[in-house]
């Protein structure tokens, strides 16, 4: 097949694509025109700094370049982890029980099952006491 | 002129083929009109900042992975209901994917048929496979060269020298005696 004829077939395609949009009905022209400007709305919005929906506007509208910002948020890691670590060693450390306190500790346990073996007993007797 | 000039300009000189694009891959106006309105988002968002010139091919291939994210999602679903579905149900007569063009397969009553050239030629576009049809509109209609449209397709440019030149060969037995008048 020529040349020739190849290109009146692509001519006659394209005029068959023309006239099937050309034949697009008025709805489809609105509902394309709201969702371009819808797109190029999207613009207008501040910009990215990267990419991803969760990290928008502030630093990118500043003008600050992504090392700056790659940088502080560094730093800002540090100063955090800092922080977090000083308010550990702050925290009043629990009594380690040694020594005197153990014994101290031992027989306050043995005086309060004193306390309740007197309590029960107590209890036991009362029925009888009459 | 701004670059939010710019985008409109180029949007509105791309919408209408591309939905039409969309609307032969998909068969399904509402279907069509959210994978464009999805692909301008999409560009707009993540490559607007990119030279004019890249524009064209970029969106038609997110024109293109947003058609076959459809396509991906329709199998998926028929599986599923396929899965589910009674044999001999009454919803079988409604499948979309049985309903929808059979690729190559062009009726013996097709050309008959359709009187109109145009017409005629319409429909053989329709009914071409995928990525032949896809190839053909970016590079006839589109006027994107062999480089873009392989950008486009994510494909090498002999896939898109192939896939086009099959399409032509396809629309020229479909058109038969009428072309050659």
């Amino acid at each position: 097949m020529s040349s020739d004829q190849d290109a009146k077939l692509i001519s006659l395609a394209k005029q068959a694509l023309d006239e099937d949009v050309s034949e697009l009905g008025e709805d489809i022209h609105l509902r394309l025109a709201a969702a371009r400007r819808a797109a190029v709305a999207e613009m207008d919005r501040p910009v990215l700094f990267l990419k991803g929906p969760w990290l928008t506007t502030a630093p990118a509208a500043a003008g600050m370049p992504a090392t700056a910002m790659a940088a502080t948020a560094m730093a800002a890691s540090l100063v955090l982890a800092v922080g977090i670590w000083s308010m550990r060693s702050t925290v009043p450390e629990l009594p380690v029980y040694g020594g005197e306190d153990a014994q101290l500790a031992a027989q306050n346990m043995d005086l309060l099952s004193d306390m309740e073996f007197v309590a029960w007993l107590v209890m036991e007797e009362e029925p009888n006491a009459g | 002129m701004s670059d939010a000039a710019a985008m409109n300009r180029f949007l509105s000189g791309v919408e209408k083929k591309a939905f039409h694009i969309a609307n032969l891959a998909v068969k399904d106006v509402d279907e069509a009109m959210d994978i464009v309105q999805d692909s301008m988002m999409t560009l707009v968002r993540r490559y607007s900042a990119k030279n004019e010139s890249e524009w064209k091919p970029l969106f038609y291939r997110i024109l293109r992975n947003r058609i076959t994210d459809f396509h991906r999602r329709a199998v998926i679903r028929n599986r599923i209901m396929g899965f589910f579905r009674l044999p001999n149900s009454e919803e079988d007569g409604a499948d979309p994917i049985l309903q929808a063009p059979a690729g190559y397969a062009v009726e013996p009553a097709f050309q008959v048929q359709m009187q109109a050239t145009s017409e005629k030629l319409g429909k053989a576009i329709e009914v071409l496979p995928g990525r032949q049809r896809e190839a053909f509109l970016l590079r006839v209609w589109e006027g994107l060269s062999v480089q873009d449209t392989a950008r486009a397709m994510n494909c090498s440019e002999g896939s898109v020298k192939t896939h086009y030149s099959r399409a032509v060969h396809t629309l020229r037995e479909v058109l038969g005696d009428d072309h050659e008048q």
